[in-house]
């Protein structure tokens, strides 16, 4: 208690800081979560929250549609590679971005890859589905080759790669400002010692870089977990098609379908919810196994 | 590292501020209208009503006016001292509305479905329009809507009126056409196709002969699939009479197969775009543009998607022009029609002046049917509000109806030369005509092409009615509550399946295996809903 005390002295100018985001955080993101109770009645708008009871009818309903359990499948495949991908292209980048010697090439390559970040999917898409086409630029690049031409959309077992793959595209220069910020506390002495033993380049990375930044990537990893449901609903939603539902229909854009398109709220509710519980769980096993492995505590 | 997270953090809130302010600022530009305060303070205070309305992208509004403000408002203004405030418009209507039915935000009026239609009925939401439909609808608006008592029930409950219908048109308007392109039709002498070998024959020969890519065109929803599956007998979209004498799903039907097959096919041939599952209808549009195909099924008003836009792009006589749809065998083609009514007019509960719907309405049908008759108007101040989608920027305050005597009275007056004209409508669109068979002006082709020839659409659509080619569906008006649980999931079902089977990705064995599917995800259930409510 009396420690505590001595930091909140020592500190209370953050505290302050932290009171508009706290209040912000409540109203929007805490205030409407007294909304879920529709999952568990029938939705009346002009009676609000005083709509009939049903229990579990409407997760009921929601689990007997039969495009259900695939969608979470969907969720889950695309999400988890995309994480997968997320960690491995930017660690790669950051190692060999930190081999530029030319300050100015190194900084004109961040830059570039960084790019993608800022465009919203709303206008990437429209510029993919160009590019992706049987007769965009991608397959007449690709049949120059003598290959394809592959349907990078249009297709239910290659969209959800093209799904992986542009996302980590996207946002791979992202990752990359984390990995290289790691890289920068590396204390160079080691790599002093190393050369005096006779290390080069390679042993250097792999014996001195690799483990030094191992902590962050391990972080970088289990924090992802809490996004194994978020496979990304503005990308999926601007690209996908009736043809690929089987295989492209994630939670999200199924949610919003069925919740806003077809105004059945209570049932757009329950699937909400259902994502949000599992989410929950997953992020606080992702902190319980950020404390184990990479020692990062959140209290 | 603090100065980079520092200089992110107010990258980011000067996007959001930015963000903001041009958000903001239309808003704030709109509200003040110098021009009107010094004659507000002199009248009594306006009547406000917020309207919410769906973005029409064809509008093309006179120089400064916008949605709020518009020779449309500006009428309202003046005859009923009525303010129109747009609260929200949009491009994703149902979507936004559905929203805002959510929340309980309302705008005054607007228009809704008939799946919305229910759902504020049952809730409570809307404002009872019996008396004030009583005493304030005008002659003109009653003989419209009272020999369409079916539609009007649809708008009841417990013996109240809570919509004022939109009625859409008549049968004439919801029949398919095969629409081809009027200079590869003449350079290979091709006057009509008689049945699907001879479509096939006419895609073959635009290709061979004009250099189009492909035979028809179809996009991601299939619309131009299901606007020529009744040239294959199969009704896909609608509840027909099955063979046991229950009411049944058209889709479920050997004919949908047929269908289906005849396009797999064609898909496999290279008639259709392979990348047509994810094209919308502007990205497939395209390909008419720029001359990569010639033909495809769609409705009367084709003729404005692929008439003037097209004669712009690819130059003179590239417009699409109507034929009959071919039939598989050579028996007559029926036309399925749906329970049209998709649109109601309806007032929010607790608005202070429900009979403010009554009274516009009234005025839309006064400018645009009565008021050349009736010498109130001239046809020049009439034919803005019915020109450039003027007419259909009114959101929530028309009524539309069956056009099916101005059609004839239009068209042959074009056709023989001998005026000819009943009603403001029929004056309005054969004078729009006439500009375009005598001065060329791009303005009137659109209506030409639906009136104005002898085979033109709505004049096709007209002899469908008097030949009797019409197919009604047997769920006519009200909807079994399942139906309307379910939404659209059961036809998303099929979509997905039918994609599959025109991609080739599914054999056409596959149709039997999806429809199971599709039985078992509800289709019996609604199905055995249809029967109860329809009674077989």
């Amino acid at each position: 208690m009396r420690s505590l005390l001595i930091t909140l002295r020592k500190q209370w100018p953050f505290h302050i800081l932290l009171i508009p985001a706290v209040v912000v955080i409540f109203i929007f993101n805490y205030i409407p979560l007294y909304g879920l109770v529709i999952a568990f009645q029938r939705y009346n708008p002009s009676m609000g929250f005083q709509s009939p009871w049903v229990g579990l009818d409407n997760f009921v309903r929601v689990f007997s549609q039969p495009n259900f359990v695939q969608t979470i499948w969907n969720t889950l495949f695309i999400a988890g590679f995309q994480i997968i991908g997320g960690i491995i292209v930017p660690v790669v980048f950051s190692l060999l971005l930190n081999e530029v010697r030319k300050a100015l090439a190194k900084r004109v390559f961040q830059t570039v890859i960084y790019m993608p970040y800022f465009l919203s999917w709303v206008i990437l898409a429209g510029v993919m589905i160009d590019i992706l086409s049987r007769e965009g630029i991608m397959n007449t690049f690709l049949s120059s080759f003598n290959i394809g031409p592959i349907p990078f959309l249009g297709d239910p077992h290659t969209f959800r790669w093209t799904m992986i793959v542009s996302e980590i595209w996207k946002s791979f220069g992202f990752g990359t400002v984390i990995f290289l910020a790691a890289l920068t506390s590396i204390d160079p002495s080691l790599y002093e010692s190393a050369v005096v033993d006779g290390a080069k380049r390679w042993k250097q990375t792999w014996y001195i870089t690799i483990p030094s930044i191992m902590p962050i990537i391990v972080l970088m990893s289990i924090l992802s977990l809490g996004n194994i449901l978020n496979a990304g609903f503005d990308q999926i939603y601007n690209l996908y098609s009736p043809i690929v539902y089987s295989t492209g229909d994630i939670i999200d854009t199924y949610v919003y379908r069925l919740g806003i398109q077809q105004a059945q709220y209570s049932v757009g509710t329950a699937v909400g919810m259902f994502k949000a519980l599992i989410a929950a769980f997953m992020i606080s096993m992702s902190y319980y196994l950020a404390d184990k492995l990479a020692g990062y505590r959140v209290l | 590292m603090y100065k980079r997270v520092l200089s992110i953090v107010l990258t980011i809130a000067l996007v959001i501020t930015l963000a903001a302010c041009t958000t903001s600022a239309p808003a704030t530009e709109e509200s003040k209208d110098p021009t009107q305060q010094p004659k507000d303070a002199t009248q009594q205070e306006p009547i406000k009503v917020r309207v919410g309305l769906p973005e029409l992208v064809n509008a093309k509004f006179a120089e400064g006016e916008d949605y709020t403000n518009n020779l449309w408002t500006k009428l309202f203004k003046e005859r009923h001292n009525v303010e129109v405030v747009v609260d929200w418009i949009t491009t994703e209507y149902d979507t936004k509305l559905n929203l805002a039915i959510a929340s309980g935000e309302l705008p005054d009026m607007f228009t809704v479905n008939i799946v919305q239609l229910n759902q504020l009925m049952e809730a409570g939401m809307l404002e009872d329009l019996t008396d004030v439909y009583k005493q304030y609808a005008s002659p003109s608006l009653l003989d419209m809507i009272e020999p369409n008592q079916d539609i009007v029930d649809t708008a009841m409950k417990d013996g109240k009126l809570y919509a004022i219908p939109r009625l859409h048109y008549g049968d004439e308007t919801s029949t398919s056409f095969l629409w081809a392109r009027k200079d590869w039709l003449e350079a290979n002498g091709i006057k009509e196709v008689k049945t699907i070998a001879d479509y096939e024959k006419m895609m073959e020969a635009f290709k061979t002969n004009n250099g189009a890519a492909f035979g028809t065109m179809l996009d991601k929803t299939l619309t131009q699939f299901f606007e020529m599956a009744s040239a294959f007998h199969a009704y896909p979209k609608i509840w027909v009479d099955g063979p046991d004498g229950t009411i049944v799903y058209g889709a479920t039907l050997p004919e949908t197969k047929n269908a289906l097959a005849k396009w797999a096919e064609w898909y496999k041939n290279g008639y259709i775009n392979k990348d047509f599952a994810t094209m919308d209808s502007s990205a497939m549009l395209r390909d008419a543009y720029n001359g990569k195909v010639g033909t495809y099924a769609q409705q009367n008003w084709a003729g404005w998607q692929v008439g003037q836009d097209m004669v712009k792009n690819a130059g003179d006589g590239t417009y699409f022009v109507s034929m009959n749809l071919p039939s598989v065998d050579g028996n007559k083609v029926l036309y399925p029609r749906e329970f049209s009514n998709a649109v109601y007019n309806v007032v929010r509960k607790g608005y202070e002046h429900p009979e403010v719907l009554v009274q516009l309405i009234n005025t839309y049908i006064d400018v645009l049917d009565d008021a050349i008759g009736n010498g109130t108007m001239t046809l020049e101040e009439v034919l803005p509000f019915n020109t450039n989608d003027m007419h259909h920027i009114t959101g929530p305050f028309k009524v539309e109806f069956a056009h099916y005597q101005d059609i004839k009275d239009v068209s042959s007056s074009v056709i023989t030369g001998n005026e000819n004209l009943g009603s403001g409508n029929a004056v309005l669109f054969y004078n729009e005509i006439l500009k375009w068979k005598n001065e060329g002006d791009l303005v009137g082709l659109g209506r030409y092409l639906q009136m104005g020839h002898e085979t033109a659409s709505l004049v096709l659509g007209n002899a469908h009615v008097d030949n009797g080619q019409i197919n009604k569906t047997k769920v006519w008006g009200a909807r079994p509550q399942v139906m309307l649980d379910y939404g659209t999931t059961l036809d998303d079902l099929l979509l997905e399946g039918y994609t599959k089977i025109i991609m080739g990705q599914e054999d056409i064995s596959y149709y039997d295996t999806l429809i199971e599917a599709w039985r078992r995800a509800g289709g019996d259930e609604v199905t055995a809903a249809v029967n109860e409510m329809y009674g077989k």
